[in-house]
């Protein structure tokens, strides 16, 4: 089991509804509940933070190119 | 040509020229940007591919129908001049519907076209992302619309990135542009891309009804949401795209269904959740061990434990018994061994009877004839007599 590091927002979202639904069923031993338990965490304090830090980023892109101009 | 004229006076001139020279018409036409004024006036533009002409109909006036835009129409009136803005119009005593208006019937004729392709098929729509957090927009720079869907996303989900594209929504070229817009927009790999712009007219929407648009966005490996004009109004675009939002705004709201604020408090949720259900396991764990200590089972040990060392104590006590048993055994016998013993005493015969002889204290064995002493000493159990040897017969040696 890789999957400790899901890359995208939405893929550390929908690792974290897992772990909260498996911590749910409560079929899986203590010890590896807990080591969901602290996995489940650490995704809720890492997208925390992604969101914390977010601002709107507008990338302005012209006709037919792919140099663009960032703004704000 | 030297007489100078005022402004008015030359409005009024042209006036009654128009009045003089034309007055009455019969014009055929069709409607665009009609308005219906709250004082109930009707305000509205007549043309055709060439040219317009601005008409009003007073609240006076009635109409047997609702003029909308697109509307083909003969109207009746008079030209006047409006010298406020110096424009002519005409002012309708009556409009008469003609049928449906062409730019309405070439609508019609693309929607047809494309729908028999399957363009607009529902089974070939594709989903828009719940959490898209890139977004593509093509719309104009300088409109209301991408203030308002920037403002909405900034709002919602701020932490989306936008790639704008501005685009030319209406006039020439802008057909082609929004085609190639939102092919521009394919090469960021947005998760989502809107085409939208304000409401306007049927002409001003007109290039979101057009093939080349309807082909970009069924082409696109992107979901589109086209969001053309307020809501009444529905192009080729919003039956093409994968969405249809009623405005630009609606539009914005619709990829930010899931907002900032529904991430943390789903994020407070799944972590009260975790934690809860840590507690519960462990505080389940603890009474299964609490109720195991209190078990039957559990006492059962403990029981047999107890039964161990009863039965253990039994078996010292049953050992402890046959030992002492044994060593009873042992002193009986040591005892008929003694009795044994000092029965086998060399000196017991002399309780029978017996007596032995001894000289100088060395007791005389059977060996040594008597005739090798003259003086011996007799042993009896209770007394010793001295005696004096005056005679042996040797009748037997050895007996």
């Amino acid at each position: 089991m890789t999957r400790k590091n899901p890359k995208t927002f939405e893929e550390q979202l929908k690792r974290l509804d897992e772990i909260v639904e498996t911590l749910d069923s409560t079929e899986i031993p203590l010890d590896k509940q807990l080591l969901q338990f602290e996995e489940g965490m650490e995704l809720v304090s890492s997208l925390r933070e992604f969101l914390n830090n977010a601002e709107q980023k507008v990338v302005e892109i012209t006709r037919r190119s792919r140099s663009n101009i960032e703004e704000n | 040509m030297e007489k100078i004229v005022t402004v008015s006076e030359l409005s009024s001139a042209i006036s009654s020229l128009l009045a003089e020279g034309i007055g009455f018409v019969l014009v055929q036409g069709e409607i665009s940007n009609f308005k219906s004024h709250s004082s109930g006036h009707k305000y509205f533009t007549l043309k055709d591919e060439h040219a317009q002409i601005s008409c009003t109909v007073w609240r006076s006036r009635r109409m047997n129908f609702l003029p909308e835009d697109g509307m083909k129409v003969i109207v009746t009136g008079e030209l006047t001049v409006y010298p406020p803005q110096g424009k002519y119009q005409i002012e309708c005593s009556s409009i008469k519907q003609v049928g449906q208006g062409e730019l309405y019937l070439a609508f019609e004729m693309l929607k047809k076209k494309l729908e028999a392709k399957g363009m607009f098929e529902t089974a070939r729509k594709r989903a828009i992302p719940e959490l898209p957090l890139t977004i593509g927009i093509s719309t104009s720079p300088t409109g209301a619309a991408i203030q308002d869907m920037l403002s909405t996303i900034n709002r919602r989900m701020p932490v989306c990135t936008i790639y704008f594209r501005p685009t030319l929504v209406q006039g020439e070229g802008s057909a082609e542009d929004i085609a190639q817009a939102i092919d521009d927009l394919n090469s960021y790999s947005p998760d989502v891309i809107i085409i939208g712009r304000g409401g306007g007219s049927i002409e001003d929407l007109w290039s979101y009804n057009t093939e080349i648009v309807a082909n970009a966005i069924v082409c696109s490996k992107i979901p589109v949401i086209s969001a053309v004009g307020h809501e009444i109004d529905f192009t080729i675009a919003d039956f093409a795209a994968d969405m249809r939002a009623a405005t630009p705004t609606a539009a914005a709201e619709l990829v930010t269904k899931i907002t900032q604020i529904d991430i943390y408090s789903h994020l407070e949720f799944s972590e009260d959740e975790m934690l809860r259900n840590i507690r519960d396991t462990i505080e389940s764990n603890r009474d299964f061990i609490l109720n195991l200590e209190k078990s039957y089972a559990f006492r059962q040990i403990t029981d047999k434990v107890r039964v161990f060392i009863q039965q253990t104590d039994e078996y010292q006590n049953k050992a402890e018994k046959k030992i002492a048993a044994l060593i009873k055994l042992q002193k009986t016998k040591i005892q008929s061994a003694e009795a044994h013993l000092s029965s086998l005493h060399p000196l017991n015969p002399l309780r029978k009877g017996f007596a032995y002889l001894s000289h100088n204290g060395e007791m005389i064995y059977n060996n040594i004839s008597l005739l090798d002493y003259d003086k011996i000493k007799i042993h009896r159990a209770y007394e010793t007599a001295s005696a004096e040897i005056t005679d042996v017969d040797n009748r037997k040696k050895n007996l």
